[in-house]
């Protein structure tokens, strides 16, 4: 469901493989992003190119995971939103507590 | 009426069915005329729509919901209807939203609800942020705000005779 595409020394670039995200796999994928996040102890940049459809329960896991990075004192950005997605997270303001980026460079400029 | 559709969600979905997703959008765009804010109008019933039949199928057996897709002239209405348990109304007062029940309460945002004719109607007042915690003070559930800040009206009703939950949210046109 999730792949490492770029594993740097401060983050990892992971690409979400799913078109539709929703409550059917929200919890395998909060299970294994925070999975990753204890093994690996890095920033993520988190891809959602492939998404097409988000429900809320999937932006229920994102926000969890989002709590368990900062708890660790790391971080999880998004890159890759369709415009939709992107326009339902500033609906309900996510967009204040994720970092948003169009693309993957603008998303590491900063590091 | 311009359109009234009735959808059946079928045997064993465990997620929101995007071909009936897509459907019930390729319905709204053929019968509305509306070309100016077309775009928004979509955005608004995807996620009305998504909102709605995953909460039916987290809280009540998916068999036995139906969608109903009405469009006028003058707006869109979704009506949810399931046979699971009755939404559980809130108890909690607040000064500031008077009459109100208050639904969620987080940094982002105040969710309430006001009793009007037989109705449970949503609201959802935009708090003012300063600072945020989001370890200790953020919501992982949305379903409801979302479509409170999709629609123009969002209510539920309780059909105590056939023991039935009905949502509705309106979009005005």
């Amino acid at each position: 469901m999730i792949d490492i595409i770029k594993n740097q020394s401060n983050y990892l670039l992971v690409d979400v493989n799913l078109q539709e995200a929703n409550m059917a796999n929200a919890s395998t994928f909060r299970s294994e992003i925070i999975k990753m996040l204890d093994l690996h102890h890095k920033k993520i940049i988190l891809s959602l190119h492939q998404v097409n459809y988000i429900d809320s329960t999937f932006l229920g896991a994102l926000v969890a995971a989002l709590k368990h990075a900062i708890s660790l004192k790391l971080d999880i950005a998004l890159v890759g939103l369709k415009k939709d997605i992107h326009d339902l997270m500033t609906l309900i303001r996510l967009d204040k507590v994720f970092k948003i980026y169009d693309n993957f460079n603008d998303a590491t400029k900063e590091d | 009426m311009l359109v009234q559709e009735s959808f059946k969600l079928g045997e064993a979905n465990n997620s929101m069915p995007a071909d009936l997703l897509e459907e019930m959008l390729t319905l709204i765009k053929s019968n509305v005329h509306y070309s100016s804010g077309m775009q928004e109008l979509l955005f608004k019933s995807k996620f009305i729509l998504t909102e709605l039949l995953t909460n039916a199928i987290k809280h009540a057996n998916s068999n036995d919901v139906s969608l109903n897709l009405e469009i006028t002239d003058g707006f869109l209405r979704f009506v949810k209807t399931d046979f699971g348990s009755p939404f559980t109304l809130p108890q909690i007062k607040d000064e500031q939203f008077k009459d109100a029940l208050i639904v969620t309460a987080d940094v982002m945002h105040t969710l309430y609800a006001k009793e009007e004719g037989g109705r449970l109607h949503f609201y959802c007042h935009e708090n003012t942020v300063t600072s945020i915690d989001i370890e200790n003070d953020f919501p992982e559930h949305f379903g409801l705000l979302i479509i409170t800040k999709a629609a123009d009206d969002f209510y539920y009703q309780y059909n105590e005779q056939q023991q039935a939950n009905i949502f509705t949210a309106i979009i005005k046109l």
